[in-house]
């Protein structure tokens, strides 16, 4: 299955978006954020993507500013 | 769920310094927090950083529905009410600034303030109270006609129990283009807030008094146009990279580990007051309020501060006996009828001045939620006692 990794400004908004996808239903999965993307201690949310477009949008409404989106590798 | 009554024949009436006991709920919710969670919010990638982190969003959520705040990431978590207001103070006064507060405020606010003014150039303009502890609020509307960087009020005396009608300040406020600040450290999860119809741009609380939390918690909403500098600066867990604070919320303002312990109580807390609900909260405290003033009248040489309507006052209330010092009066109560109150003048001087006991201070009652009518029918026969004795 392959997803997409959605970053934020800090673990506030990792949750507040958490609860947001859950709430429509998402599988959403909760990582550190890999030091690949950033240097930062935070945490990122998996989502799939299929949904990932419509998860983007959720969550600009619900005021949760993502900040990257990014290819995720499985391996 | 009920709250614990305190043991031993202790009757407990200084709920205004911090209120006791607290809800079963709350010790559970920082017991949980203790033996099942630990870890450190923000920081570490593993689960139990996540869940701590989880705590401390709910019980900012919890605080944003109390207040009704449409962003709770700009509740800032802070050690109590006196934190928050310095942090509100420093963060946004600059030389030059003229900051009008009122007769009626506590040492955390006159404190800073003339602190500001004395070394900062911060000019500090004061609106008096009656005799009641009523704001004059035809000087207040004289104080908002000179442009001013911020208007600070206490919305109920901690001496007196005096009551601010904050919609009323909120709208002159609005017309006078000033931030509104308030300070709500007597009257939160006792009477309805509301930042939005009240028009507050910055919320000082604490979590253990009305709100029921334990000590070391309290915060400041900031409203989204304004953005003090942080008091504090270090590490927030986000933007590691950088040797430079981060400036989205709540990590600007929240360095350092935080006190997740008591933030966790402080949730049980808020969300026990919400579902016994301001209402009955308020009623409960009016129907204590006016047992106590009624049965006080009779009570020879007993003088009554503050004002005699509910509608104007919280459950603070303050006595004295004529020719007695309050000191002495505590001392009575504590040690021959084991009721706890606050005796002097309760980190307040500007209001005792007001209200004309200062130097000496009064004698402070102050009931909270798990008072009943028999407490307060204790505390007048106590009183009694020691007056004819």
């Amino acid at each position: 299955m392959a997803r997409r990794l959605f970053t934020f400004v800090n673990t506030h908004a990792v949750i507040k978006a958490e609860r947001i996808l859950r709430g429509i239903g998402l599988d959403v999965e909760v990582i550190p954020t890999p030091k690949s993307i950033s240097s930062e201690c935070g945490m990122s949310l998996l989502i799939s993507l299929d949904r990932a477009k419509e998860a983007l949008e959720v969550l600009e409404n619900g005021g949760v500013e993502v900040v990257g989106v990014y290819e995720w590798d499985e391996e | 769920m009920s709250g614990t009554r305190n043991s031993g024949g202790i009757l407990y009436l200084d709920n205004a310094a911090t209120s006791f006991p607290k809800p079963t709920c709350v010790w559970e919710a920082m017991e949980y927090y203790f033996f099942k969670v630990g870890g450190n919010p923000g920081r570490s990638g593993h689960r139990l950083s996540y869940q701590a982190s989880g705590m401390l969003f709910d019980t900012r959520e919890a605080l944003a529905r109390l207040f009704n705040i449409r962003t709770p990431e700009r509740i800032v978590f802070t050690k109590n009410a006196t934190e928050a207001i310095n942090l509100a103070f420093f963060g946004l006064l600059s030389p030059g600034d003229r900051v009008v507060t009122t007769a009626m405020e506590h040492n955390a606010v006159m404190r800073p303030l003339r602190y500001l003014e004395r070394t900062r150039g911060v000019r500090v303009d004061v609106v008096p109270a009656n005799s009641l502890g009523i704001l004059d609020m035809e000087a207040l509307a004289r104080a908002l006609d000179e442009r001013a960087a911020l208007l600070v009020v206490n919305h109920a005396s901690n001496v007196a129990g005096s009551l601010v009608d904050l919609a009323r300040v909120g709208a002159m406020a609005k017309d006078a283009g000033v931030p509104f600040m308030v300070d709500v450290a007597q009257t939160a999860g006792c009477y309805h807030i509301d930042v939005e119809a009240m028009n507050i741009s910055l919320l000082a609380f604490t979590g253990h008094k009305g709100l029921l939390g334990p000590q070391g918690t309290g915060g400041l909403y900031v409203a989204p146009n304004l953005e003090p500098t942080p008091l504090i600066r270090g590490g927030t867990g986000s933007n590691s990279e950088l040797e430079e604070q981060p400036t989205f919320w709540p990590d600007a303002h929240e360095s350092g580990t935080p006190n997740v312990v008591g933030l966790a109580g402080l949730r049980a807390g808020v969300e026990f007051v919400m579902e016994r609900g301001i209402d009955e909260i308020r009623a409960h405290e009016g129907g204590l309020f006016e047992r106590f003033w009624q049965g006080a009248r009779e009570i020879p040489g007993l003088v009554l501060y503050g004002p005699d309507r509910w509608e104007d006052r919280v459950a603070v209330v303050s006595v004295n006996l004529e020719g007695r010092d309050p000191a002495w009066v505590g001392h009575r109560l504590d040690r021959d009828f084991g009721i706890m109150v606050r005796v002097g003048l309760h980190c307040a001087p500007s209001a005792h001045r007001t209200l004309g006991s200062f130097p000496g201070g009064t004698v402070r009652v102050a009931f909270g939620l798990f008072n009943t009518e028999e407490d307060v029918d204790r505390v007048l026969g106590a009183l009694d006692t020691v007056a004819r004795g």
